[in-house]
């Protein structure tokens, strides 16, 4: 970080006194660990998500074994991770092994691997850059946000070394199970259940305070020039979602608090009178209610759903604009479509809940709102494929991730219809399908978009371009083998295939032995020497394709780790030719980021003006400069969407 | 809002004022309820009381234009959450 | 590097960065008591038991109010004196919003405290009493324990902690340290025991298929199972080695210990799931035999509530005998003679109510109460001869029981001793008493825990600030308008948590 001398400002400017930032000064642990830095700050966000991604995946590799071959030992490489404890004698998954894993593999991904390392790490590192802002508004406040995530992560991961066990009623925790569950343990403080809770409290907080930064930050600290349509799409969806956790995330810490009380302090928010465990009457009063454990979860659960995704579309939005050579095709309403997303998103949540007896108009009532909600999302996406028309496509590996993503979260999207109408979901409710539904949503739809957010950004942050050959290694492998894993599902969850079934419906014979492919199709006979073919059977395709993507994650790793080292160097502080204004600022960024303070000329994704020397016109040059002498006389005639 | 030390010279006799109408609400609450268990009044008098609070101790009453945004869509949610919750009790599966 | 706009405003926005923040960060705090109103409004709506009014203490409540609204007014002074640069003045407004919030604090201890020395008891058939537990006495069951059988598939060591002497456990082989680390061998014992009983199946499962094979198929099998055996064989060794006190019980599900000396039991009620004469069973299935001393409620009453008794259709409901109800074996005569005078005069009073109604509004239906309120009855209010309790004959006054007999005066209240097994459900005022009390507490607990932060906050300012005063005092005003904003809305969330929680 030599080239920051360059940026700072004298010494006496600071009033911080103790917190100088002579950056020879700054020790080690200041600089790397208790940073204050957004850029250091996004990079620990990262690195800590990729760690519970991996997590979760391993999980998720546990369970998948589990139900594919079910009384089967688990082989060596799973089972090396855990105790004697949890498994049958013969070295099968228990029951309650899987429900555990079950529970935390939803918790995990989502609170602690995919919401982190999209707004985390990507919103962290990226939006102070796009809107030329030095840092985040509250430095400190960011560096909090951070520790509580870690402490919250690492309460949520100890709890599996607990005698309970980690949680094991879903990544939902509905009561008035999660009230009773773990209560037969010595001390009820030191379970899963309980710590499930105290640790989502510190995630909440942390995401309380990143929500304000980001909006402080995107409202007060944009450069000169940089009015709200000249804002990257990526900052748009970094506020939208900032607003999602800044107020959906307080009635889930509401239910915590009160699941907390109903386990520890005795009291019956969320348990009916007259309920019995085993064959015990409960020792409480009653009275509470388990519709309003959902109603404060799901007020959450929804625009948890968005805060997984509108990341994802903004960094998908920055890739395709870059590597299509032109302007994001509807740039403003896509920002519209956003918008109206978001406040949608706060008036659907119900929709998860037409199983508990609410009533004919509620229903009707949410059914709506939630089809209503697919029209912005069809404008974001249908936008998104219009601006690949006509592009001089350049299908680097940020793009092959992005160009992916399109049709997956249609699939994802597409599948979520049936969900939303109340008969249909009668049918489907906590079925494979849903199962299927969400993971397109999020796993070939977020996590492919963070990919290529990850490749896209990497010169940014090292200098160095990752390895293509490697990534390429890493895209065509994930892409296969993610719609092997999710695509069965879906037949499956038709057939009536339960998402809780630790033996992959053993079981149920009868539900689950059903004949997918007839014996002597020529599918069976491609497939199975013409066997026939029953939908239990599918589980093996699926547990496959599972340790296909496993598989196909290890030229990441060595990608990610090895570019850090041995990456090529890029040549220029602009390897992508990009526009935006994380580009203009010396390579890696210094404390402080930019050189000189940035002004905002043009709308942000201005490629292939006609007239203009290049065919990309940065925001922070003037027209002269971007454009040449000739053009900008043209490019003041433009129409422009500055003016806002 | 006030920002000037003349103007906030002003405005103290009006924050006294303030504080001391809420004491008289907070008094006449206390009494009504005494008189009827009636929730609507309570709550009037709450909202009142809340009011002048928002308004004049925490100057909503002159506040920038990204303030009232913030707070118009916060107070829509928080409606919706309440009103949701509440229909969704009262609607019976079955009538 | 410097963040812009800290202390002086953007000029299109019109806001410092602080500004923006508190406010964002009040915006969360309302969807927060949102949440909890909403979950109030909800319970309330839902609740199946008739909603506690008027059971708090008003008085207090009442001053807690004035406190926080003083406090309120003198943070905006504080806020005023330093925009006008009066750092004296800012000091002492200061210092007196921070002692509002001890005394706020302090106020609201004392009313925890009566709380949770409040007790109630409901009956099997919902009748209801409500008082003090006499000083010296406890709601604890005791137990005297000879024997403890634990459960190797749900027991652990919790039931320890209830055993007030040192109590040594005895098994046929001689003494075992009963603890955590006990459990924990066991438990560790027996996977090592499954597993290789397991082994030794598969073992005998390969043998038997090797039977049936032929050549070297059959030669495989054998060497596999030999393999098995083998490791069966030594994990079976290593229980045996490792293991030498657990080996006669491996196999059994349970295990039965004698204690000696008898061991002294006093443990709550919900610790456990089931007693008898001889037997106590705790909620992980152990069970202690020996002899129960004492498995009691004494309560020094001052409330009777039969709402739930007459309102609970499934026992008649409304059709039941006033004089029937369970409480009144346990009252002195008096209690229950007056009390059903009380009703009748209620009663009569309520009729003449709507009688009143009706003429006035011949076309609406009267609006039906559904616990009428004359169900209740606190015992001061009943006039009563103390003739002595029907089943016991202890009298503990407040003052220390020399007033037995006196009639029922404002300090005299009997004291009843009903037997677990006529209590369908015993609490203290707590959250657990019903989800009002949850509720309350967590509203009140949640905005006290915002007062405690507040009033952190605010002392950092009053107490660290001079130096920032000195450098920008701009700044320092900002800092504390921001800190009085928070504490604005503290004292707005007040506002509205009184009337519904103590006066509605």
């Amino acid at each position: 970080m030599a080239t920051s001398a360059t940026v700072r400002h004298g010494a006496g400017h600071g009033d911080a006194g103790a917190h100088s930032d002579h950056g020879h000064e700054i020790p080690f642990w200041k600089k790397y660990v208790f940073s204050t830095d957004h850029k250091v700050i996004g990079i620990q966000y990262g690195f800590t998500a990729l760690v519970f991604l991996a997590i979760g995946f391993y999980l998720m590799l546990v369970m998948r074994w589990s139900i594919a071959r079910p009384g089967e030992a688990l082989p060596e490489f799973l089972a090396a991770f855990l105790g004697d404890r949890w498994l049958n004698p013969d070295g099968s998954v228990t029951p309650d092994l899987y429900n555990m894993f079950g529970a935390m593999h939803g918790t995990i991904m989502v609170f602690l691997g995919i919401v982190p390392l999209a707004f985390g790490a990507f919103g962290n590192y990226v939006t102070p850059l796009q809107i030329g802002a030095p840092d985040m508004a509250f430095p400190r406040v960011n560096m909090a946000s951070y520790w509580f995530y870690l402490a919250g992560g690492v309460l949520m991961f100890s709890s599996f070394f607990l005698e309970s066990g980690a949680a094991q009623v879903g990544w939902t925790n509905y009561s008035p199970l999660a009230t009773m569950a773990h209560t037969e343990y010595p001390s009820i403080f030191w379970t899963g259940q309980t710590q499930w809770l105290l640790a989502m409290v510190f995630l909440i907080s942390s995401s309380l305070l990143g929500a304000v930064n980001f909006i402080t930050t995107i409202i007060n600290l944009r450069a000169r020039g940089m009015t709200w349509m000249r804002l990257p799409f990526f900052v748009w969806a970094q506020l939208v979602t900032a607003f999602l956790l800044l107020l959906a995330f307080p009635p889930l810490e509401v239910a915590a608090i009160m699941q907390l009380m109903d386990r520890m302090a005795g009291s019956s928010f969320f348990v009916p009178t007259g309920t019995f465990l085993k064959t015990e009457m409960l020792d409480v009063s009653g009275g509470g209610s388990p519709l309003l454990y959902q109603h404060l979860f799901w007020f959450l659960g929804h625009p948890e759903v968005y805060v997984l995704l509108l990341p994802g579309i903004g960094i998908i939005a920055e890739v395709v604009a870059n590597n299509t050579r032109k302007p994001i095709w509807g740039y403003r309403a896509m920002v519209y479509a956003i918008l109206v997303l978001g406040f949608l998103s706060f008036i659907v949540w119900a929709h998860h809940m037409y199983l508990t007896g609410m009533g004919w108009f509620v229903s009707a009532f949410f059914q709506t709102t939630t089809v209503l909600i697919s029209i912005p999302s069809v404008i974001l996406l249908t936008c998104l494929m219009i601006s690949l028309w006509g592009g001089s496509i350049r299908f680097t590996v940020p793009m092959l991730w992005a160009t992916a993503f399109l049709p997956m979260f249609g699939f994802g999207g597409l599948t979520g219809l049936p969900l939303a109408f109340n008969l249909t979901d009668l049918h489907l409710h906590d079925t494979y399908y849903v199962i299927g539904h969400f993971h397109y949503v999020v796993a070939p739809g977020s996590m492919f978009a963070l990919f290529a957010g990850i490749y896209y950004w990497f010169p940014n942050w090292t200098g160095r371009q990752m390895n293509a050959f490697l990534g390429h290694l890493h895209f065509w492998p994930s892409l296969v083998a993610m719609n092997l894993i999710f695509l069965p599902m879906f037949h499956q969850g038709m057939a009536g295939f339960h998402r809780r079934w630790y033996d992959g419906g053993k079981f149920f014979e009868g539900t689950s032995e059903r004949v997918f492919l007839e014996a002597g199709s020529w599918m069976s006979n491609l497939f199975n020497g013409g066997a026939a073919v029953t939908l239990r059977d599918l589980n093996h395709v699926m547990t496959f394709g599972a340790f296909v993507l496993a598989v196909g994650q290890i030229p990441f790793v060595l990608n990610l780790f090895g570019s850090i080292m041995w990456g090529r160097k890029i040549k220029d502080d602009n390897p992508w030719q990009a526009t935006t204004l994380e580009w203009c600022t010396p390579t890696p960024p210094p404390h402080g980021n930019f050189a000189s303070e940035p002004v905002v000329y043009r709308d942000p994704y201005e490629y292939s003006v006609p007239g203009a020397k290049n065919d990309f016109s940065p925001q922070w040059l003037p027209d002269e400069e971007a454009i040449g002498m000739a053009g900008a006389a043209a490019a003041a005639e433009r129409p422009s969407g500055a003016l806002a | 809002m006030a920002e000037t030390p003349e103007e906030i010279r002003k405005h103290i006799r009006l924050y006294w004022g303030v504080g001391i109408t809420l004491l008289v609400f907070t008094v006449v609450t206390v009494v009504v309820a005494k008189v009827t268990p009636s929730i609507t009044i309570g709550l009037l008098i709450a909202t009142f009381k809340a009011g002048l609070v928002a308004l004049i101790f925490m100057h909503l009453n002159s506040e920038k234009p990204m303030i009232y945004k913030i707070m118009f869509f916060t107070a829509i949610f928080a409606a919706g959450l309440v009103w949701l919750f509440i229909w969704s009790l009262k609607d019976p599966i079955v009538r | 590097m410097e963040i812009p706009y800290t202390v002086t405003a953007r000029s299109d926005t019109g806001l410092w960065n602080a500004k923006i923040g508190i406010w964002l960060f009040l915006a969360s705090e309302v969807m927060l008591f949102g949440g909890l109103f909403s979950s109030y409004i909800f319970l309330r709506l839902g609740a199946d038991y008739p909603w506690p009014n008027g059971e708090l203490n008003v008085p207090l409540g009442f001053v807690n109010t004035v406190i926080l609204i003083l406090s309120s007014v003198f943070v905006v002074m504080a806020w005023a004196s330093l925009k006008m640069r009066q750092y004296g003045s800012y000091l002492k407004w200061m210092t007196a919003v921070v002692l509002c919030a001890l005394v706020f604090l302090v106020n609201k201890g004392f009313e925890y405290y009566a709380k949770f020395e409040h007790k109630t008891v409901v009956l099997k058939d919902r009748s209801v009493l409500a008082g003090h537990i006499p000083r010296g006495e406890s709601a604890e069951i005791r137990f005297r324990a000879k024997y403890a059988t634990v459960d190797f598939a749900t027991g652990n060591h919790r039931f320890l902690r209830f055993i007030d002497n040192d109590a040594r456990f005895f098994s046929e082989k001689g003494e075992v340290k009963m603890g955590r680390a006990w459990f924990q061998r066991h438990r560790k014992a027996s996977q090592l025991q499954a597993r290789a009983d397991y082994l030794g199946g598969e073992a005998s499962r390969l043998e038997g298929e090797a039977e049936a094979a032929h050549g070297t198929a059959a030669e495989d099998l054998r060497k596999h199972a030999e393999a098995l055996r083998r490791e069966s064989r030594a994990l079976a060794a290593e229980v045996k080695e490792s293991y030498p006190d657990l080996e006669d019980f491996a196999g059994s599900s349970s295990m039965r210990f004698e204690l000696r000396p008898e061991a002294e039991i006093s443990v709550p009620r919900k610790e456990v799931t089931a007693w008898g004469d001889n037997e106590l069973t705790f909620r992980d299935a152990t069970l202690l035999e020996g002899l129960l001393e004492s498995a009691v409620v004494k309560l020094e009453v001052d409330e009777i509530d039969l709402r739930e008794y007459f309102s609970r259709s499934e026992h008649g409901g409304a059709e039941r005998d006033a004089a029937g109800a369970g409480i009144f074996r346990h009252l002195p005569m008096g209690v229950r003679e007056a009390f059903v005078h009380h009703r009748e005069a209620g009663q009569a009073e309520f009729e003449a109510k709507r009688a009143a109604w009706e003429r006035k509004n011949p076309e609406k239906a009267f609006p039906e109460p559904a616990y009428p309120a004359y169900d209740k009855v606190y015992l001061d209010a009943l006039h009563f001869e103390g003739g002595g309790s029907s089943k016991e004959e202890e009298k503990h006054g407040v003052g220390g029981g020399a007033d037995a007999g006196e009639p029922g005066g404002e300090h005299h209240h009997p004291v009843v001793t009903i037997p677990y097994e006529d209590i369908r459900f015993f609490s203290s005022y707590t959250p657990k008493k019903n989800t009002y009390y949850a509720i309350y507490f967590t509203l009140t607990g949640l905005h006290a825990l915002h007062v405690l932060g507040g009033a952190l906050v605010l002392s950092f300012f009053l107490f660290f600030g001079k130096s920032l005063y000195r450098k920008n005092p701009e700044h320092l005003a900002n800092r504390v308008e921001v800190g009085g904003l928070f504490w604005h809305f503290v004292d707005l969330v007040w506002i509205f948590l009184f009337p519904i929680l103590y006066l509605m």
